[in-house]
């Protein structure tokens, strides 16, 4: 029989092939020294990046660096955020710290005898140091050649300029920066700029540019020459993720980039490399086997087996409620990111171990103790559709607040009170601080939980440092506010043993839709105080609304249990703060929020916050807060805002974990805007748990 | 497969070596580890040892028993029954309790778990219908996959089914005449071709069916 194996063994092998994929329109993974999508080298051109998209690009040439973070947030809308350092650009500082933001729409994509058109800001809010506009055409010529061809403004228009349009203020290094300049936008000279890029083969590609940017600043400050605007690149890729370049610029100088590229919509491990969920147990004949339930003896029997059953996919039976033909069972996941997989793979461990008169199955996902969902199903609809199309399931499945059901589970015995620790190695990391891209200290953390059941948790974390360069961090000495967020320094130079927290927090459920929580203890870092919270958030809901109210004290800079005074060189810190909100799910994979209320240093105000989020859990967001703060008042930035990302474990290592890191960067982090940080709010508690986020992940409710 | 070892240690560097008294935490540098180094399935390669795991099985296990062979992994596991849903059977590995499964209806592969890249589910009636019968004719076939971002995609194929000639199959305990049919399919994304030996009373004894691009095509074949 081996024989037969290896003959029909090799017939197979040549019976399958890929067809040619379509490209996406003019999309390049190779950016430019500024680190938006380009196969040149300092000009832009109409390319985008694949969509969803990361870029971190670092690129040096006599002493100017850029460390730029570009994200393709549409098929045709690049973002980047950027921190330029310059050497010797004035006697102010002896290297020059700018951070700057960019934007590139494409107008139209490429057609078989049209360029793709696309317009860009460069550096649109802050100093302006790298300030231009441009509206720029590419067109692919075979498969190999693109050529590129545009109008600039500001720094791309200071070259070669062919006329003016109105008046720039241009790039004042004495400004606070962070306000939009849209004075400057498309107004001063233009210039034209070009250039070409060659792919040589998979691996290897040309540039050539004849650039608009004349390096004013620099070459006035004696950096370096300007003795060309035709300049070079050459780029290799490593792998599909890393990205090198070398580059001739000015006739003078010489230069390297490296690019590291990162898409949330391509998974090491599409699907998942988890084990297989046992298959649904089909019942052979519907049985009357009633009056089972009536001996209080089975029914132990069975909350024994079922919660073994669930234990072996790392589900926590919380409660269970048996008649002869309904089961409504309570769980606790805290294993699948996937809410739909926790749902689908519970509900087949119970086809299995429920007896055959049970029709009805309802499922209740419960969350720090309290209720948020139940998923009710009929019995004969899982097992007629385990093999159909996944939406034939969600078409079935009823979504309903648990508060409806008059039969909800009580608790298992014995499973609170619970006890949980875990002992781990952390990274603390401040992004983009003035002189350094990254600043982190490394060390071992301690964190317990105990849970007493109703709601109730008391949680803990210890820190102790055992080294890092956080100790560079810098001080903010300038701020008019109370110092709500600049002294967080003073905390991150701590090198001896921290409490990071230490609270007792109650979860409730005041009524249908709605959410409580209060949390008491040592909240944050800078934060001890009482938090109190709650949230109106129908199951199936893409709109929520929440309020908020923190009454809080600084702690000692030791962090230890010790409170100081609010007293800070600017002004007191107020002791309330707190916010109104709205959450809403725009749908196509954008969520909006909006924070109204009190700030930390009693700035009134509102936060705007953008995120695109994806199926897999990866959110990249921005987020901007205006409060009645003047822009001289706040300081460097002129009001706070920043971008944020959230990555999901499980999208890196190809295995279901609740587990996420995530960053926030700002280009300032000043006293204005700020909010206290909280563990447990409950908008993020309930939402992966409702139905429109739990429908969004169903592809994993059959895996 | 695609793989940012830089992304992956950061994101992973908290995880790493942490220890726990509760038992959702896995060791994370297992996990790592075990993406580095993928064991979709129970390997067996060498012949002789397939041979003997098949007779092995044989005599150790009553009712439905298959083997199935991974084109581009080479990895060949004896499968049995595991559960039966209408005309859907699932199978997993007979020697061991590792927790991977294929299902398939009258034979034909309709969706994998815990492989890598898992098949969902699959529509394969009218090729289904075309094959048991033995005819030539034309079918449309539908896989679902989920993609990078765990959404699912479906991969929508027109198949043309060619009844061939005769051949004899003689595989563990089966020795049978059996008729080729051959399902050329194309799609938006791939062309694949599948190849069934139907017996007289319509039961596909061997087959070499598409799965996906991480194992190409699987080599399913009853043995009993």
């Amino acid at each position: 029989m081996t024989g037969k194996t290896s003959k029909i063994a090799l017939t197979a092998v040549a019976l399958a092939w890929p067809v040619t994929a379509v490209p996406e329109n003019l999309t390049t993974t190779i950016v430019n020294n500024y680190g938006t999508p380009s196969g040149l080298i300092d000009m832009p051109t109409a390319e985008m990046a694949p969509d969803g998209q990361l870029n971190t690009a670092f690129s040096y040439f006599e002493g100017s660096s850029k460390t730029t973070l570009t994200f393709q947030i549409l098929p045709r809308l690049t973002g980047s955020f950027r921190l330029a350092a310059t050497e010797d650009l004035t006697p102010a500082f002896s290297t020059y710290y700018d951070r700057s933001f960019d934007l590139r729409y494409r107008l139209f994509d490429e057609g078989r005898y049209t360029p793709a058109l696309a317009i860009g800001l460069q550096d649109f809010v802050g100093t302006s140091l790298l300030g231009g506009e441009y509206i720029v055409a590419t067109k692919s010529i075979g498969e190999k050649l693109r050529v590129t061809g545009g109008i600039g403004w500001g720094r791309l228009g200071s070259y070669g300029s062919l006329g003016s349009s109105g008046s720039r203020p241009g790039f004042d290094i004495n400004s606070e920066g962070g306000n939009f300049s849209v004075d400057d936008w498309f107004r001063g000279d233009y210039a034209l700029f070009g250039g070409a890029s060659y792919d040589f083969n998979d691996r290897l590609s040309f540039g050539v540019e004849y650039s608009s940017d004349a390096y004013d600043q620099e070459r006035a400050a004696g950096i370096f020459k300007h003795d060309s605007p035709w300049n070079f690149a050459v780029n290799y890729k490593v792998s599909d993720d890393v990205h090198l370049g070398a580059f001739y610029l000015n006739g003078s100088e010489i230069g390297a980039k490296i690019n590291f590229t990162l898409n949330p919509r391509n998974a090491p491990a599409p699907g998942g490399a988890e084990l297989a969920p046992v298959p649904v147990g089909v019942r052979p004949t519907i049985q009357a086997d009633l009056g089972w339930s009536n001996d209080p003896s089975n029914v132990t029997v069975l909350t024994d087996g079922i919660s073994k059953s669930l234990d072996k996919d790392q589900i926590d039976l919380e409660g269970l409620r048996l008649t002869d033909t309904t089961a409504h069972v309570s769980i606790r996941n805290q294993q699948y990111n996937a809410g739909s997989q926790a749902l689908g793979r519970t509900l087949r461990r119970l086809t299995r171990t429920l007896p055959d008169s049970v029709e009805t199955i309802r499922v209740t996902l419960v969350e720090n103790g309290i209720p948020v969902n139940t998923v009710s199903f009929k019995r004969s609809d899982l097992e007629r559709l385990e093999h159909a199309p996944a939406s034939a399931a969600l078409a079935v499945a009823e979504f309903s607040d648990p508060l409806r059901f008059s039969d909800y589970p009580t608790a298992v015995e014995g499973l609170y009170p619970q006890f949980n620790w875990w002992i781990e190695p952390y990274v603390k990391t401040v992004f983009f601080d003035v002189e350094n891209p990254i600043l982190a200290d490394a060390g071992v953390r301690a964190r317990a939980e105990y849970r007493f059941g109703r709601g109730f948790v008391a949680s803990g974390s210890v820190s102790v440092p055992i080294g890092g360069n956080l100790d560079d961090v810098r001080t903010v000495n300038d701020s008019l506010l109370p110092r709500v967020r600049t002294s967080q320094a003073r905390y991150l130079r701590n090198n001896e043993p921290v409490v990071d927290k230490l609270t007792l927090a109650k979860y409730f459920r005041p009524a249908p839709d709605l959410y409580g929580r209060v949390t008491v203890g040592y909240l944050e870092t800078v934060y001890a105080g009482v938090s109190a919270e709650m949230l109106w958030k129908p199951v199936d809901s893409r709109l929520a609304f929440g309020v908020e109210a923190n009454y809080l004290e600084p702690r000692d800079f030791d962090q230890g249990f010790g409170l100081r005074s609010r007293t800070t060189p600017s002004g007191v810190i107020p002791r309330a703060s707190g916010h109104v909100s709205a959450y809403y799910d725009l749908g196509n994979g954008f969520h909006t929020q909006v924070d109204v209320g009190r700030y930390l240093a009693g700035d009134w105000g509102a936060t705007v916050s953008l995120d695109r989020e994806f199926a897999n859990g990866w959110k990249v967001g921005a987020f901007a807060t205006k409060t009645n703060v003047s822009s001289s008042e706040f300081g460097n930035g002129s009001f706070d805002k920043g971008i944020r990302f959230e990555i999901p474990l499980a999208w890196a290592i190809g295995k279901p974990t609740k587990k996420t890191t995530g960053m926030t960067l700002r280009p300032f982090q000043r006293d204005g805007g700020a909010r206290v940080n909280v563990d447990g709010r409950l908008y993020g508690l309930v939402r992966d748990s409702h139905e429109p986020e739990i429908a969004k992940s169903w592809g994993k409710f059959w895996r | 497969m695609r793989f940012a070892p830089i992304a992956v240690l950061v994101i992973a560097g908290l995880s790493i070596a942490a220890c726990s008294n509760t038992r959702k935490d896995r060791p994370g540098l297992a996990m790592v580890q075990a993406l580095l180094k993928p064991k979709p399935v129970a390997v067996v390669s060498d012949p002789q040892q397939v041979s003997q795991a098949v007779s092995e099985a044989l005599n150790a296990i009553d009712g439905p028993l298959a083997l199935a062979t991974f084109e581009k992994t080479n990895n060949n596991v004896v499968l049995r029954e595991i559960a039966v849903n209408g005309s859907h059977r699932t199978w997993a590995s007979a020697g061991s309790a590792d927790r991977r499964s294929l299902t398939t209806r009258h034979g034909v592969l309709t969706a994998t778990r815990g492989l890598h890249q898992d098949l969902l589910s699959s529509d394969v009636s009218q090729t289904l219908a075309l094959v048991k019968a033995r005819r030539s004719g034309t079918a449309t076939r539908v896989q679902r996959y989920l993609d990078g971002e765990d959404l699912i995609y479906e991969v929508t194929a027109t198949c043309s089914i060619v009844r061939g000639g005769q051949t004899q199959v003689q595989v563990g305990r089966i020795n049978r005449t059996a008729t080729e049919m051959t399902e050329t399919c194309q799609s938006a994304e791939r062309n694949f071709t599948n190849l069934y030996r139907v017996d007289g009373s319509g039961r596909i004894l061997q087959s070499v069916q598409w799965l996906n691009d991480f194992y190409g095509t699987t080599v399913i074949q009853q043995l009993r």
